[in-house]
């Protein structure tokens, strides 16, 4: 990467069923959590990127604008980003941009989503059409229905098994259980896991992610700048990103994300690194089938032994690599559009050794890996201590 | 038939129309590009290489091998089956299955898949694609076996 560009201030916000909170109200949380760390007050800052996945679930028009007025940052700019799940990573891709370009300084990357204001159903249908809506909903597809069909390509080519898949969630539970941000803190056991009901075959609900409100914010700031507040900077090494067909079915290989082993080269190639220089990851575990072909896509492990991988609970901490152990999307929650934001704000926290019990020691290399929809664009962001 | 009839959302596209006649005859169409020959389904009426709206419909190939399917059992608000009103009731449904066979040629087709139980699918079993006439007189895609 030519210019260089660090974290210097990174919060989330308590994620959750938010009832108690707006969507305004809990990006506030998140920022002055991110500025508080930062050691700044918002005047200090120069631009501002906002990603917000779908105006659906908050039944505004520019729900971005509603919150950049609410932190009263006018008359500074405000922009704002979507690819779905994915809309923080690509938001911190223009935050980077922003400042590599020389337009700012120091930039506010906010992400947020209230989720939890429409029913269930409701949700599922917002998030089913987030794949093709013409030519795959029609067929009742959902959020879960396409990565069961990428779960059972799996299992279908390399053997993987529900057991397996319900590990990971064993695995994002327990460190969950150790967040006291994280929506649901509570462990649950393999048999829970497999005997919970079908949501879409072969998934089952502890195979499933949680529909959450919440909020993160990161503040980046220039190579200039970042020795000027109150912590160490945490560089950004790598930006990887890439996308795919919107149809699951015209992937190249439905067991593969192909946008993340694309993306996940480029991050790699950009920071001179390959994938067993990383100390720990966040990886997009929207689903339990995700994060295996996760391990896969990004060269953790070799394609197919991802099952395995976590059955040798290789992604527990003193493992070959640590994985979400801030309880992943599954455990901790999936904002949509705060997640890819959350995951950095895990990343600059373990870089710094601030995560107590599930710290993993030594961390100096970390990588956020951040799916929209079913892998229809991808984020792999590589960031180094100082 | 009406659009409204129809059960894929195609009503207000450009290959509404002939898709739909074709459907209701029996066939799944997908579109050609007369330019360069590139073949597609979902049909489209524009090229995307040749920048062209000069396409032909064409029958697809309709045996392949199943890629992958799944069994939505819960549903989307669409599809959503309503709470019962007696107490202590249950919802239960038995959703038929959904797949994605690769035709010859490479095309990839999602339809239902009501003639075989869920647990007797397998990946890389043979169906064939087929216009189907609902009850309710919609039209929609299924896969039988072949």
């Amino acid at each position: 990467m030519k210019k260089k560009v660090a974290i210097v201030g990174a919060a989330q916000g308590k994620f959750g069923a938010r009832g108690d909170a707006s969507h305004r109200e809990l990006a506030f949380e998140a920022v002055a959590g991110a500025l508080k760390d930062a050691g700044i007050r918002l005047s200090d800052v120069d631009s501002m990127v906002t990603s917000v996945a779908a105006d659906e679930f908050s039944f505004s028009l520019q729900p971005s604008a509603q919150m950049h007025d609410y932190l009263e940052f006018y008359p500074k700019a405000n922009f704002r980003v979507e690819g779905a799940c994915a809309s923080g990573s690509m938001a911190i891709r223009v935050g980077w941009m922003t400042i590599a370009s020389g337009l700012a300084d120091v930039v506010l990357v906010l992400g947020a989503e209230k989720m939890t204001e429409v029913s269930t159903p409701q949700a599922t249908e917002i998030m089913g059409k987030g794949g093709d809506a013409i030519w795959e909903y029609p067929f009742g597809m959902t959020f879960p229905g396409y990565y069961a069909m990428v779960a059972r390509a799996h299992m279908a080519t390399f053997g993987t098994t529900e057991e397996q898949l319900a590990m990971v969630a064993v695995k994002n539970h327990f460190y969950g259980s150790q967040n006291p941000l994280a929506h649901m803190q509570k462990e649950i056991t393999l048999e829970q896991a497999l005997k919970s009901f079908m949501v879409a075959y072969p998934l089952k609900l502890y195979d499933c992610s949680l529909i959450t409100d919440g909020a993160a914010a990161v503040i980046l700031a220039s190579e200039e700048r970042a020795g000027d507040f109150a912590k160490p900077p945490v560089w950004i090494e790598g930006i990887g990103t890439a996308t795919d067909t919107m149809r699951i079915s015209d992937r190249e290989s439905i067991h593969t994300l192909k946008a993340t082993v694309v993306a996940g080269k480029e991050a790699y190639r950009h920071a001179g690194i390959g994938p067993d220089e990383i100390d720990v990851a966040t990886v997009h575990d929207c689903f339990t089938i995700a994060e295996i072909c996760a391990y896969e896509d990004l060269g953790f492990c070799p394609k197919g032994e991802g099952g395995s991988f976590i059955e040798d609970r290789q992604t527990y901490i003193g493992g070959k690599i640590p994985v979400n152990v801030d309880g992943g999307l599954k455990s901790k929650g999936h904002p949509i559009g705060a997640t890819g934001v959350s995951m950095a704000v895990e990343i600059v926290k373990q870089l710094r050794g601030e995560c107590g019990t599930r710290q993993v020691p030594g961390a100096e290399v970390g990588l956020t890996h951040n799916v929209g929809g079913s892998g229809q664009v991808v984020g792999v962001t590589i960031y180094r201590k100082d | 038939m009406e659009f409204k009839d129809f059960s894929l959302f195609i009503k207000n596209t450009k290959i509404g129309t002939p898709f739909a006649k074709a459907l209701e005859s029996g066939k799944v169409f997908g579109t050609r590009c007369q330019k360069c020959g590139r073949m597609f389904f979902p049909p489209r009426p524009e090229c995307p290489d040749c920048l062209e709206e000069d396409m032909a419909y064409v029958e697809i190939p309709t045996r392949g091998r199943l890629l992958s399917y799944t069994a939505i059992f819960v549903p989307p608000e669409h599809y959503n089956v309503s709470p019962p009103k007696m107490p202590f009731a249950k919802v239960t449904q038995t959703p038929c299955p959904v797949g994605i066979i690769e035709v010859e040629g490479g095309l990839r087709v999602m339809g239902w898949i009501p003639d075989v139980d869920l647990k007797a699918l397998k990946v890389g079993d043979m169906f064939e694609v087929r216009a189907r006439n609902l009850k309710n007189g919609q039209l929609t895609i299924v896969l039988s076996p072949a």
